[in-house]
């Protein structure tokens, strides 16, 4: 059985809330459903996370939005993994049109801007707890308060392991921003140059602030679908589905830290479902949070050899008219990051430039497309192949 | 409730819901001078940070063995913000022998600071008399 990806809606990328959060859920349930083509009655699962997973509680949100977009549902649930946590919500809908239970499934991403220093006084309790949650008992008492610290070391390896420059992740930054500029659904949209990147403040070294993804808000939607539901709109459908979580949360204590398992297992499973190699992928968004950090997930999602993928940049075989075109919307650096929702932003590019509707930004004719999102410090991850036919 | 007392009652609560004793007894060590962790009688490794089974094979037949006081550091940057300690907050990776990579405090100029240095271990004392780790560069005078 195949599972077609019938639609898409996504919210602006912004600091912060623009409508309310039900407001929100309802807008891009409602834009899904319309782009998919079928009625709001139709949909038997809806699948949810949580206001991102670092923020405010948000319970028993998913049973609150039955009531409030007026649905009865077969299958109902909030999902909750860290950076996939949309992508749990998506596996867990897709799963439900496989067993043949539901016909029509919708998947939501969410996220509220959280900032640890400002929410640390005014949740005081939440988040105290949030800390020791993400971070554990353990490296909470040495002040870890953002996964910035640990992306910062990871950084300085790989430049120390593959003599990477500051240079090199600078030129990421602006080709990102660069495909931000097309898209009017970014946060970021001044184009900014190499030496603005490499003079921006500094962070956690080698870090900067344009090296850095930001908390941002947003919410995206999309609807899974049986292959006899077919909508209106060219065909696009899963072809390959692969997942792999390692056994540590940051920092692993005996694992690599430049190149990632979860995410060269996890692609490796989506490839050999769908029987294609990583050469054949003609466009690609990957969860990349930082610049050095992206570069190492092209390496091993198997789009370059291990050290290369900056010289790749450099030539331009990233962007949208290159050979490999990888983050068309801007990424996570230049779109805007509501983590909780990012793998379903990375989901809607994918679809959209499947389809030929990416407008200035889309890439030429692409048949097959990739989605990566990832956990933690790469400590787990998901990628989704999808073709259009 | 003034914000000093109100973090120390929540991070105590938080400890609460998501420690255990094993990371209590860590930093009861820590705090008499012991810098140890849990060797797994089964399969030989040492864990790092200590719980109650074996995170290799899942053995809970364990025992507390000393970890070196000198190790080499891995990798290391600086907090711009921190949340327990004032800025600039150096924070490293230290290679323990037969043990792994620890994440700990670093005492240190970080300009100072290259990859695959020596470093050694030097107990800090905190202001509400809790102990943490902390490395410096071997061989320099406290
Ligand atoms: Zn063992």
């Amino acid at each position: 059985m195949k599972v077609n990806v019938l639609g898409a809606a996504v919210t602006p990328v912004r600091a912060s809330l623009t409508t309310t959060v039900r407001e929100m859920i309802m807008d891009v349930f409602l834009r899904a459903v319309e782009d998919a083509g079928v009625g709001p009655e139709e949909v038997e699962g809806l699948f949810i996370t949580p206001l991102g997973f670092a923020g405010m509680s948000s319970a028993m949100l998913a049973c609150n939005m039955a009531d409030y977009l007026g649905l009865n549902l077969k299958s109902l649930s909030m999902e909750e993994c860290g950076g996939t946590s949309s992508t749990s919500a998506f596996h867990y809908a897709m799963d439900e049109v496989l067993t043949g239970r539901n016909r029509i499934n919708v998947a939501i991403g969410l996220d509220v801007k959280f900032d640890p220093f400002e929410d640390f006084e005014y949740g005081l309790p939440e988040s105290i707890f949030t800390q020791h949650a993400l971070y554990g008992v353990h490296f909470a008492r040495y002040g870890i308060g953002t996964p910035v610290p640990f992306y910062a070391m990871s950084s300085q390896r790989y430049m120390h392991e593959y003599g990477v420059t500051p240079r090199d992740a600078a030129q990421l930054a602006v080709l990102l921003r660069g495909n931000a500029c097309k898209n009017p659904n970014a946060q970021f949209r001044k184009p900014i140059t190499v030496d603005e990147v490499l003079s921006s403040r500094m962070i956690s070294p080698p870090l900067r602030l344009l090296d850095c993804s930001t908390f941002s808000t947003g919410a995206a939607a999309c609807v899974l679908a049986a292959e006899d539901v077919r909508g209106t709109k060219p065909i696009v459908d899963i072809k390959g589905f692969g997942e792999f979580h390692h056994a540590s949360n940051f920092i692993p204590v005996r694992a690599s830290i430049t190149t990632f398992e979860s995410a060269r297992r996890a692609s490796a499973e989506a490839y050999g479902a769908a029987g294609v190699k990583p050469d054949d992928i003609d466009v690609a968004e990957v969860y990349d949070v930082f610049t050095y950090t992206e570069l190492m997930i092209y390496e091993d999602l198997g789009f370059f050899e291990k050290g290369t993928a900056a010289r790749h940049v450099r030539d331009g075989e990233t962007g949208t008219d290159g050979r490999i075109p990888i983050n068309p919307s801007g990424g996570r650096l230049s779109l805007g990051h509501p983590a909780g929702a990012t793998p379903l932003f990375e989901l809607a590019e994918v679809l959209w430039q499947l389809r030929g509707e990416a407008g200035e930004r889309q890439v030429k004719a692409p048949r097959l497309g990739l989605v990566h999102a990832e956990h933690g410090m790469l400590n787990g991850g998901i990628v989704i192949i999808m073709e259009r036919h | 409730m003034d914000i000093q007392e109100a973090i120390r009652t929540y991070t105590r609560k938080a400890v609460s819901y998501y420690g255990d004793a094993q990371n209590d007894e860590f930093f009861r060590r820590l705090k008499q001078k012991e810098f140890v962790s849990l060797r797994c009688t089964r399969c030989g490794k040492v864990m790092f940070p200590p719980r109650p089974v074996c995170p290799e094979c899942h053995s809970g037949k364990l025992e507390w063995v000393d970890l070196p006081r000198t190790g080499t550091l891995y990798a290391f940057t600086q907090q711009e913000k921190a949340f327990r300690f004032s800025a600039p907050d150096v924070i490293g990776l230290v290679e323990l022998e037969g043990v792994g990579r620890i994440t700990t405090k670093i005492k240190g100029n970080f300009e100072q600071l290259v990859i695959d240095m020596r470093v050694e271990l030097e107990f800090l004392e905190l202001d509400d008399g809790s102990v943490v780790h902390q490395f410096r560069p071997a061989g320099q005078k406290k």
